[in-house]
């Protein structure tokens, strides 16, 4: 069992709503991939098109959408039915023999399950959108920033269903715009933004597994990576993909594709290490990637900015001191 | 099957605690007990044209509108539910509703059980075309305040044409016969007396026929 999307992407007139992205996930694992919201818009948009299920962008084995289990933050509640109406509805609805009452203790809905879906939380009734993936008989689940504005109980739970599914050899897909959270979630964690899909991290069953190559056959090829801490995970970023560097109150902050990330490592020594990447330390508390500048601002005799080519149009400072070797650098 | 099922079940869990429907169907049910209560020369005709409009015509209307207003649209759609599927499920549910009051009604005005059968059968073509009318609308409409704004000029047009043909002479004026209500009214006087009705079915049947159409074509984009 197998779901792949291959180059699926959308152009409209002269906007790239979505860049072409291809991935498979096998059966049982659990692949996160964090993007911006409105890439993540057309791609369910993409994703609910019939048209898409007899193209050769999409592959997995079922020949419709149904086979396809998607969960989107704007799907709605019937609001005047309870947790066991809803859940029952959807049973018949596709034909399964679910077991309502088991439902509604996994998603711990049983104290209330008389309770109309109006008056549940917004956490609940996500955890009860979340019950319909074990309803509904699928070999692929999509889900759309599926943690976004739950609480805690919420998060718990939806792994305990992720589990469930990814245990019963489902395909799971988690669309998110967050990168914490594509981390505590997947199995095989990317980010995807306008330059493609760039592998973040990838959690193996067995991390102990011993190589059997000869260790002189093994060859280290030198690597960089810049390491970044969220809560009890450590991210490794490619030098090339941090539009700059900030250092702010005794942290140094990485500015990479929108999202803000915390280095232990100083900014005096990342320059060390950045700078053969084509950093160039702009000001005292700012090191810049020289192929994100998109103009060099002069407000006065003393004063300059850089403007950035990222999605925020940021603008950063750049000292006196360091225009001028900016101008050597550059060949001004 | 099962989905038809489904679809009934979670429609009729719902309507029970559907405010707004039940205000509906209670306010005909009060206006029409004064009709039979409170002394009046108001022919029949305008009982049927009221039914329709107010609870026909609003209860499609407002229940088309829900599954677009809750946003469960999608997830029907995902399950294999066609758009026809849905229509004509909320459709047949909102006729029951139409046929029990008007049967009720007609019990209560003396007619006789043959009288009710042939009024109901005048009458069918105009039920099926305000659940057009309200299918239309609940479609066009993005909440139930929307199917209310669009569906009051509607009701007040077809009162007014009500009651002209109530008051003028059959002779009076051609154009009359384009409309259904010159058609249920005449229609019923007719059955009534024991004369011929079947004629006056064939307009009403018409204007059923471009609603339903309307409605499949809508279904089909």
């Amino acid at each position: 069992m197998r779901f792949a999307l291959h180059k699926l992407g959308k152009i409209e007139q002269n906007q790239v709503l979505l860049p072409e992205l291809s991935l498979s996930v096998e059966a049982g694992e659990i692949v996160a991939v964090q993007m911006e919201a409105e890439y993540m818009q057309t791609l369910f948009a993409l994703m609910n098109d019939p048209g898409l299920y007899v193209s050769d962008k999409i592959e997995f084995s079922g020949d419709s959408s149904s086979s396809l289990y998607l969960c989107q933050r704007e799907d709605g509640l019937y609001k005047r039915l309870n947790a066991r109406q809803t859940l029952k509805f959807w049973s018949t609805l596709y034909g399964a023999d679910a077991n309502v009452e088991e439902l509604l203790a996994l998603c711990e809905l049983n104290a209330l399950p008389l309770r109309a879906n109006k008056r549940l939380t917004y956490s609940e009734q996500r955890r009860l959108h979340f019950a319909r993936a074990l309803i509904q008989p699928a070999s692929a689940y999509l889900f759309e920033d599926p943690t976004y504005g739950l609480d805690l109980q919420s998060k718990y739970i939806f792994s305990a269903i992720l589990e469930r599914i990814s245990a019963d050899g489902g395909c799971v897909l988690i669309v998110t715009s967050s990168l914490e959270e594509a981390i505590l979630l997947g199995t095989r964690v990317y980010r995807f933004s306008a330059r493609g899909l760039v592998l973040v991290e990838e959690k193996t069953g067995n991390g102990n597994e011993e190589s059997e190559i000869p260790e002189s056959d093994l060859r280290q090829v030198k690597f960089e990576k810049i390491l970044a801490k969220v809560e009890d995970k450590i991210i490794l970023f490619n030098p090339l993909e941090i539009d700059y560097l900030e250092s702010r109150d005794g942290q140094t902050l990485l500015f990479v594709n929108n999202e803000t990330f915390v280095s232990s490592t100083a900014l005096k020594e990342l320059e060390i290490r950045l700078v053969p990447f084509g950093f160039f330390r702009c000001h005292r508390s700012y090191l810049v990637n020289l192929q994100r500048v998109r103009e060099i601002i002069v407000w006065s005799k003393n004063s300059y900015s850089l403007s950035l080519d990222n999605k925020a149009k940021s603008t950063i400072p750049l000292s006196k001191g360091n225009y001028a070797a900016l101008k050597q650098l550059i060949h001004l | 099957m099962s989905r038809r099922y489904a679809l009934y079940y979670k429609e009729l869990c719902d309507l029970r605690w559907n405010g707004q429907i039940m205000l509906i169907v209670a306010s005909v049910l009060i206006v029409n007990a004064g009709f039979l209560l409170a002394p009046h020369e108001i022919h029949d005709s305008f009982f049927v044209a009221f039914t329709m409009c107010m609870l026909t015509l609003l209860m499609q209307g407002n229940l088309m509108v829900e599954e677009h207003e809750q946003n469960t649209n999608r997830v029907l759609r995902q399950a294999g539910v066609k758009p026809l599927e849905m229509i004509l499920i909320k459709a047949s549910i909102t006729a029951l509703l139409t046929v029990l009051h008007l049967l009720a009604f007609f019990l209560l005005n003396g007619y006789s059980w043959i009288q009710i059968f042939k009024t109901l059968i005048l009458v069918s073509p105009v039920i099926g075309m305000f659940l057009g009318i309200g299918t239309l609308l609940g479609q066009a409409s993005k909440n139930t305040v929307d199917v209310s704004l669009y569906a009051w000029p509607i009701i007040l047009f077809y009162f007014l044409v009500e009651s002209l043909v109530m008051n003028l002479e059959p002779t009076s004026g051609l154009w009359f016969v384009i409309i259904p209500n010159y058609h249920i009214h005449y229609g019923m006087l007719k059955l009534q007396a024991g004369e011929l009705w079947g004629v006056y079915l064939l307009v009403p049947f018409l204007w059923c026929a471009v609603a339903v159409r309307m409605v499949w074509r809508i279904t089909r984009v």
